[in-house]
């Protein structure tokens, strides 16, 4: 393995210490800790996402995984006092998980590497010959200026994507809806 | 009259029964105080069928006026559905093939159901489901009618599929009874019915598809030209005729699909006669003769048909003589006589089997009527129980013993023209066959003519004790009111009186069928140079109509003679109203020796019939039955219901186990595309 | 240019009605418990309307230029019609249930609405996002109804079971997409079947693990094995109106876009998917229906049934043409309407006895002739009987099944649907034979019993005259296969 780049240098950082949360995840015994991995597997994803010149996504990463979902995590798991029945967080199907897992692991990793990927965006400032590139994602509009990939997002969700951006919110709606319908206390249940 | 007739006279036979089916079932939506009498509904149901047997009868003259007599009558299609996708063309018509086994068949069919419904006014008196009773039986006729009418495979399926419905429902007609000792309940049976007749099925549906994706055709004129110019790959065409005798076999009860032929016996005695002796069962053999051209385009088929047809014939003729239940004999009979039809198809006999169907449906269905006139006086179907029944019902007697003769094969009757020219179409085509045929001929015979002795001759024994009409019935007349159910319902304890002949509605139908029963066979007597023959073959392409064998005295003789050794056979041992020989008699050697009679008697009875074919052949018959035949029929459903078992562990209520189904599932449907992609 | 707005007329239809329902129940607290019911049908009839003025209209929805990410055609026409027709009967089915069993009709009916909705974009979408968006509105919709019996414990977690698998089926979809995006570089089914066309015989192996995620997914909202697991227990758990629409809506909005997905987006690929949806379809039938004949609950035979039901509807998206297209849709409106008769049956019985075990429909017969006689009908209908609806719908598919080259495949159906046979008599026999256990007849109220009459009658209407009908199937499907 040859270093071509800082960025790769942090690439592998990166991907190390994700991965190795991720295990944490699964294989912690207290679900505080699990809980804890997983907001540092989402964190430093955004910054895989970073690298990849995805800063609003990175950005949104953070903010909602980093920050909304860990948050509801705790809550959930404070609330429920799941921490008070003690028990083995893993069942009889760990070997047999363990096995499905690393199954799919190995098609991915194989999958992956033996793909040609298409390449929707043109990039630019790609360094040559490096197996990690870093790319400055711009997309044009119609008009043929150059954007950032903020701007991008935004121009698609407002045109091509408008109406399946609609449709979200009603999903949220729905969730919404639901969530109060089924949290809500018994006052209202006396018919 | 005879001279042309419209399609729509056509249609109107089968648009008759279909009508009564649906008016006496729209009566049940009058509000009930209200509703018309059960008589009149069944007069109205009883008329119409008269209408529609009027018009078969019309449809057969002028078939039978036309050119050449039997050709057939084409009236065209009528596009019911159409769908064009893509090259894919999909028409799926209905029309009528009119020739001449359709004419015969709907004759039959008419006649047959047309007496058996005039029967039945007397047979389910006072019945809570009489209205029911004959909107089923309507629809059953409909179904049949629609059947033999159809002239593409669709349509034949269809109503395939109807009848045996029907017969569900018919077998079943006394859901509610609980299952005689030693029998199995009528729900059973008609659940065990539909059952096995669809495992046949599926082989038929299977032979469609099969067909229509090879021709892209459903009519049958079609496929038999296309059979018969070898047009598609011969495998093809013994496929798909193997498929379609599944069908057959499993609706003509034929061997290792019999079995549940003797138990449908738990339906109504006139819905055995209509469905389980005279049409139904018959619809496989006229499925095979309808696709006679396909048979004859594919050897191994033929030979198929006609084994399965002999060991059928033989096997069921075992079992029928050592049944106690009259009306099990009856149906061994069948299942045996089906067995010979199919054999005489197999061999090539297209009009000695559609010449037996015909004359089969007359006496068997004569028989069992009768067997039910005798039931509506003893109140039981067990032979032990009866004798001397002779007196009593001397009607029921004299038909039920005509009908015998002609099913021993005792000429002049019906049975022995066809049974011949079945016997001589073997004798040419196969030796083995042909002595296969004549044993049965010789046990069906003895059989038979058991019954007769054991029902008709010697003492009465008293019959079951009765529904409790055995009071009111002395008087002779026809107001069964508290007669709710004949086959073995709730037993009033008041013990039955003598028996009595049954009501002019019962046996006025046995004595019509007996004409057909002694005269229906010379309408193919050699003397008469085979008119029927002729006619039949008009079906078939002139390729396949071979000249008939000669008349053939020897085996007309040697059949007769062994006929009227099988039932002197019965006579000698069963004529004295005996059921059993006491055992003690063989303790006692010198009155042995000095009643030869009884000596032979008990030879008989204990040694041939007890020792060999009862404990052997029987046993043995009985006992591949029950366990390899019947084994693998619920050996299936225990593997079907074992391996359903282990794959509801797998649902196992917990939310993990679910998700690594899931995850799994897709592992292994990557890892196998994986395999198949990187090979 | 903007895109043409007014093809998604129906969906606004639906999306202000049910915001109407809502608004409605929560200005009038007074209003009695069913009305919100019957006015959401009401909103659902009026949906199916507006789609029908639809008829041989043939028109994309352009986001930009060059971008068609919805199709309003006949196939989408025939799919709304059908779907908004659904809806009505559930909520007619559902007024009275709710009355009795649930509190919130209002949200109730108009989550039922929204589900329709999602199903019917599901079934329009022609780009990948749109599609999947829609997917997730149906499964959240169906998330919420089927915990809505939020008293029952059943229930509550039948809906955790169903989010918490539905959520994870959702991950592998999505993920399938960005592979097929990865590979292709677009996400509309145009594009993608272009990217593929070009392909040639290279296989991607990107593209092989895309599929197998995507079939997963839809596998997993139509209930194919291995999929399937959380039908019995969310079939069971749900409240009863909102099982039918689970074995209705759901699958045939999920139908709808699976058959679209693969039939314009995928097919250049055909050869690849073909061999692994067969098998599934074949897994899928036998398992469905095997595992059925041990059931003792009238839902999970339902839902085992349907399992089984999946497996004959494979055969058509595994065969991939034009008539196997029209035979899925023709099957679906069948075993809709074959469905919905059995469940509104269902629904009358639980009203009334507040049982679903099959134990517990003894004599039923004797009780209410009606409904064992049109449990009957169902019944026969979904074992393929002819007469009745369920043996055209089903002989077609088997038909188109076969032209395809899959002869096994329909020759395993053939004798999946005998067995499945068996398990209907068993019910019926129930029904029949056995005596009541507890003795007295009871009523049917009169709109159930006219919704039934009215689905009975559809029921023989198809298995007699379907010319109609499949040839409305056969104009939707040719529109997928018209390039």
């Amino acid at each position: 393995m040859q270093i071509h780049s800082t960025e790769q240098v942090v690439f592998y950082l990166l991907a190390v210490v994700a991965v190795a949360a991720a295990l944490g995840v699964v294989f912690a015994q207290d679900i505080i800790h699990s809980a804890l991995f997983l907001v540092v597997t989402l964190i430093l994803t955004a910054g895989v996402y970073v690298l990849l010149s995805a800063e609003f996504l990175s950005l949104v990463q953070v903010l909602v995984y980093g920050g909304g979902v860990s948050i509801l995590v705790m809550f959930a798991v404070m609330i429920t006092r799941v921490r008070d029945a003690r028990g083995p967080l893993d069942g009889a199907q760990k070997p047999i998980a363990i096995v499905a897992g690393l199954a799919i692991v190995t098609v991915l990793v194989l999958m992956i590497s033996r793909t040609e990927w298409q390449q929707a965006i043109p990039a630019v400032n790609r360094p040559d010959e490096s197996p990690v590139r870093v790319q400055r994602v711009i997309t044009q509009t119609d008009k043929g200026q150059l954007m950032s990939d903020t701007d991008a997002i935004g121009h698609d969700l407002f045109t091509t994507f408008a109406v399946p951006f609609e449709v979200a919110s009603l999903v949220l709606l729905v969730a919404l809806v639901g969530a109060i319908y089924l949290a809500r206390g018994e006052e209202d249940e006396v018919t | 009259m005879f001279d042309s007739i419209n399609e729509f006279q056509v249609w109107l036979i089968y648009l008759l029964p279909l009508a009564s089916c649906l008016l006496i079932a729209a009566q049940y939506v009058i509000p009930a105080p209200i509703r018309p009498n059960p008589r009149s509904l069944s007069t109205l149901s009883i008329l119409l069928m008269a209408g529609s047997f009027l018009l078969a009868l019309q449809t057969l003259g002028v078939v039978m006026n036309a050119a050449e007599p039997g050709q057939m009558v084409g009236f065209g299609e009528h596009r019911w559905l159409s769908i064009a996708a893509g090259d894919i063309h999909l028409d799926v018509p209905i029309g009528i093939r009119l020739d001449g086994l359709t004419a015969v068949m709907l004759v039959v069919v008419t006649a047959v159901a047309l007496l058996v419904q005039f029967y039945s006014q007397g047979y389910m008196a006072g019945d809570p489901g009489y209205p029911r009773y004959y909107a089923f039986l309507s629809l059953f006729t409909t179904s049949m009618l629609g059947l033999v009418l159809a002239d593409n495979m669709l349509m034949l399926f269809m109503h395939w599929e109807l009848v045996g419905l029907c017969s569900y429902l018919l077998i079943g007609f006394w859901f509610a009874n609980p299952a005689r000792p030693g029998y199995t309940s009528p729900a059973a049976a008609a659940k065990k019915a539909f059952i096995v007749t669809r495992a046949g099925d599926v082989g038929f549906l299977i032979a469609i598809l099969l067909i229509w994706t090879r021709t892209h055709t459903f009519n049958i004129l079609e496929i038999q030209e296309i059979a018969e110019a070898h047009r598609i790959p011969d495998h093809i065409i013994t496929l798909f005729a193997l498929g379609v005798f599944a069908g057959a076999a499993g609706k003509s009860a034929q061997f290792p699909l019999h079995t549940w032929l003797p138990d449908a016996m738990e339906g109504p005695t006139p819905v055995s006669a209509l469905i389980h002796a005279a049409t139904m069962v018959a619809a496989g053999v006229y499925l095979v003769a309808r696709l006679f051209p396909v048979y004859e385009a594919s050897e191994q088929a033929m030979d198929v048909v006609a084994i399965i047809g002999a060991i059928t014939a033989l096997v069921a003729a075992t079992m029928g003589l050592v049944m106690r239940d009259l009306k099990r004999v009856l149906a061994y009979s069948t299942i045996s006589q089906l067995g010979y039809m199919m054999l005489a198809l197999g061999v090539g006999g297209l009009v000695a089997g559609i010449f037996h169907l015909m004359n089969h449906a007359f006496f068997k269905a004569m028989l069992f009527l009768g067997s039910g006139s005798v039931n509506h006086g003893t109140n039981t179907f067990d032979m032990h129980k009866m004798g001397g029944l002779r007196r009593y019902m001397p009607i029921t007697f004299a038909t039920f013993v005509i009908g015998s003769l002609s099913l021993a094969g005792i000429p002049p009757l019906s049975g022995f023209w066809s049974k011949d020219e079945i016997l001589v179409d073997a004798w040419y085509e196969n030796k083995l066959l042909f002595a296969a045929a004549l044993t049965v001929a010789f046990m069906t015979a003895f059989y038979m003519f058991r019954a007769v002795f054991l029902t008709f001759f010697g003492e009465y024994r008293g019959g079951e004790p009765g529904g409790g009409h055995g009071g009111a019935s002395a008087h002779g007349d026809e107001s069964h009111d508290a007669h709710a159910q004949p086959d073995g319902g709730a037993h009033a304890p008041a013990h039955h009186a003598m028996p009595h002949e049954s009501p002019l509605v019962m046996w006025l139908p046995l004595a019509i069928l007996a004409v057909p029963s002694i005269l229906s066979g010379l309408v193919n007597a050699p003397f008469f140079h085979h008119p029927f023959g002729d006619f039949i073959l008009q079906s078939v392409p002139e390729t396949l109509r071979h000249e008939p064998h000669p008349f053939n005295w020897g085996i007309a003789i040697s059949s007769s003679v062994l006929a009227v050794l099988g039932i002197a056979f019965a006579a000698l041992l069963y004529a004295g109203g005996r059921v059993r020989v006491p055992l003690s008699l063989l303790a006692r050697p010198f009155y042995v020796l000095f009643s030869h009679k009884y000596f032979l008697d008990e030879l008989y009875e204990r040694a041939i019939v007890g020792g060999i074919l009862y404990q052997g052949v029987w046993r043995l018959a009985a006992w591949f039955d029950a366990t390899v035949v019947d084994g693998a029929v619920n050996g299936v459903a225990r593997f079907t219901r074992g391996a359903s078992a282990i794959m509801r562990r797998a649902q196992t209520g917990s939310e993990q186990s679910y998700g690594l189904m899931l995850t799994g599932g897709a592992a292994l449907m990557v890892l196998f595309l994986f395999i198949t992609a990187l090979r | 240019m903007n895109p043409d707005y007014s093809l998604l007329i129906p969906e606004y239809i639906l999306a202000v009605w049910a915001a109407l329902v809502v608004a409605v129940d929560v200005m009038m607290p007074k209003l009695r418990r069913d009305v919100p019911a019957y006015l959401a049908a009401l909103g659902a009839l009026a949906a199916g309307i507006a789609s029908v003025l639809y008829i041989d209209v043939n028109k994309g929805f352009e986001a930009i230029p060059g971008v068609t990410i919805m199709h309003v055609d006949d196939y989408t026409t025939y799919m709304r019609v059908l779907l908004c027709g659904i809806a009505v009967f559930i909520l007619l089915m559902s007024a009275q249930f709710v009355r009795m069993r649930l509190s919130h009709a209002g949200e109730y009916s108009a989550i039922v609405l929204v589900a329709t909705l999602g199903g019917m974009l599901m079934v329009e979408g022609t780009e990948l996002i749109t599609s999947w968006i829609a997917l997730e509105l149906l499964s959240f919709c169906f998330y919420t109804l089927v915990s809505f019996a939020r008293r029952e414990l059943r229930s509550n977690e039948a809906g955790l079971k169903y989010m918490l698998l539905g959520a994870f089926s959702t991950a592998l979809f999505l993920y399938g997409l960005s592979l097929i995006y990865g590979v292709t570089g677009t996400t509309t089914y145009d594009g993608i079947a272009a990217a593929l066309s070009n392909r040639g015989e290279d296989l991607t192996l990107a593209l092989v693990v895309g599929f197998v995620f995507i079939i997963a997914g839809l596998g997993f909202k139509v209930a194919a094995v291995p999929f399937h697991m959380y039908t019995p227990d969310a079939y069971q758990g749900a409240p009863l109106p909102i099982t039918a629409m689970l074995s209705t809506t759901s699958k045939a909005a999920a139908f709808a876009l699976f058959f679209r997905l693969f039939t314009t987006a995928f097919l250049p690929a055909h050869e690849e998917w073909k061999w692994m949806i067969a098998l599934i379809a074949a897994v899928t039938m036998m398992w469905g229906n095997l595992v059925a004949l041990q059931q003792t609950n009238l839902r999970r035979l339902f839902a085992y049934s349907s399992i089984g039901q999946v497996g004959f509807m494979l055969i058509a998206v595994a065969a991939a043409t034009q008539d196997a297209g029209s035979s899925l849709l023709f099957h679906m409106a069948g075993y809709a309407v074959t469905n919905l008769a059995a469940f509104t049956i269902i629904v009358v019985f639980f009203n009334r006895e507040g049982s679903d075990e099959i134990a517990d429909l003894a004599g039923l017969a004797e009780r209410q002739p009606f409904l064992a006689l049109a449990m009957v009908t169902a019944l026969f209908s979904l074992a393929g009987m002819p007469l009745f609806a369920g043996f055209f719908t089903k002989f077609m598919l088997f038909v188109s099944g076969w032209d395809a080259g899959l002869e096994w495949l329909s020759g395993v159906a053939v004798v999946a649907s005998l067995i499945s046979l068996y398990y209907y008599l068993m019910v019926i026999r129930q029904m029949y034979v056995i005596a009541p256990r507890v003795p007295g007849r009871f009523r049917t109220p009169a709109l159930l019993w006219g919704v039934i009459a009215v689905l009975v009658v559809g029921v023989f209407f198809l298995g007699i005259w379907p010319a109609p009908l499949l040839d409305a199937a056969d104009t939707a499907a040719a529109f997928l296969f018209r390039a």
